[in-house]
């Protein structure tokens, strides 16, 4: 078990929002904005905005992940439009 | 010969899982318990029709 | 320790489990609807020893150990119907 697979909920509660740079196995790294964290498997879920207005999502897999730097925290608007990426349509209009 | 490990098990497998759903996820543990079983009964379907093989056939990490 | 110091205590701790349920409640949603968002994409799996392949996503199991797709585009050809192994894989990523 890795350091990142050990932590607690509450500590990979404190990634979430946050846009951080992750180090992976085989010196593979990633960029974005933290969605979630898996606390089953610490798979960690990064959404990162494409130009053409989609969203592309990566996640790195729990056993890969080496290291995980924060660089920034989402602003309101960041923050609304990641909470709402998988909601079902009928949720995200009750929450509007 | 019926021995002591053909005894049915006092405990439902069923029920083991819930307490351990409950004990980490307290109020929220039938809503996650709900997602996860239709996610594993997709995935149960999903291999049962369609057979798949591992890929690739060996593991690439032990 | 008194009795009122141990109660409260106790309470700091339930309150504390309580938080640690609640977090891991949101992060586990969180990711069980990405996975259910990821149904029938087309996702991109990067895998140890620098493989790439892709695949249409069909479902994961609930401990995330394997996932199974159909159309997997390997190296070598096309797997109609495929199971990979969640140890095998780094990252994986799709639009949305």
């Amino acid at each position: 078990m890795t350091a990142w697979q050990k932590k607690t909920p509450l500590e990979w509660l404190t990634y979430v929002n946050k846009e951080v740079g992750v180090l992976a196995a085989e010196k593979h790294k990633y960029q974005g904005w933290v969605l979630t964290v898996d606390p089953v498997s610490a798979n960690i879920l990064l959404a990162h905005p494409l130009e053409n207005g989609k969203m592309s999502i990566s996640a790195v897999l729990g056993h890969a992940v080496q290291d995980v730097e924060i660089l920034t925290e989402a602003d309101d608007e960041m923050k609304e439009k990641l909470a709402h990426l998988f909601m079902p349509e009928e949720m995200r209009r009750c929450s509007q | 010969s019926v021995g002591r490990s053909a005894q049915p098990p006092a405990e439902k497998p069923g029920e083991r899982r819930r307490a351990e759903m409950k004990k980490l996820y307290g109020v929220g543990a039938s809503k996650i318990q709900a997602m996860e079983t239709t996610m594993q009964l997709s995935f149960d379907r999903n291999c049962d029709k369609k057979q798949p093989k591992y890929w690739p056939i060996i593991p690439l990490k032990l | 320790l008194g009795p009122s110091s141990l109660f409260s205590k106790v309470t700091a701790n339930a309150a504390e489990l309580e938080r640690e349920q609640q977090g891991r409640v949101a992060l586990r949603e969180r990711y069980l609807r990405s996975l259910l968002a990821m149904v029938g994409r087309p996702v991109s799996f990067t895998m140890y020893e620098k493989v790439s392949v892709t695949a249409l996503f069909g479902a994961s199991d609930i401990d995330v150990l394997n996932f199974q797709v159909s159309e997997l585009q390997t190296p070598l050809g096309v797997q109609k119907e495929a199971v990979l192994r969640c140890s095998d894989i780094v990252a994986y990523s799709f639009e949305l």
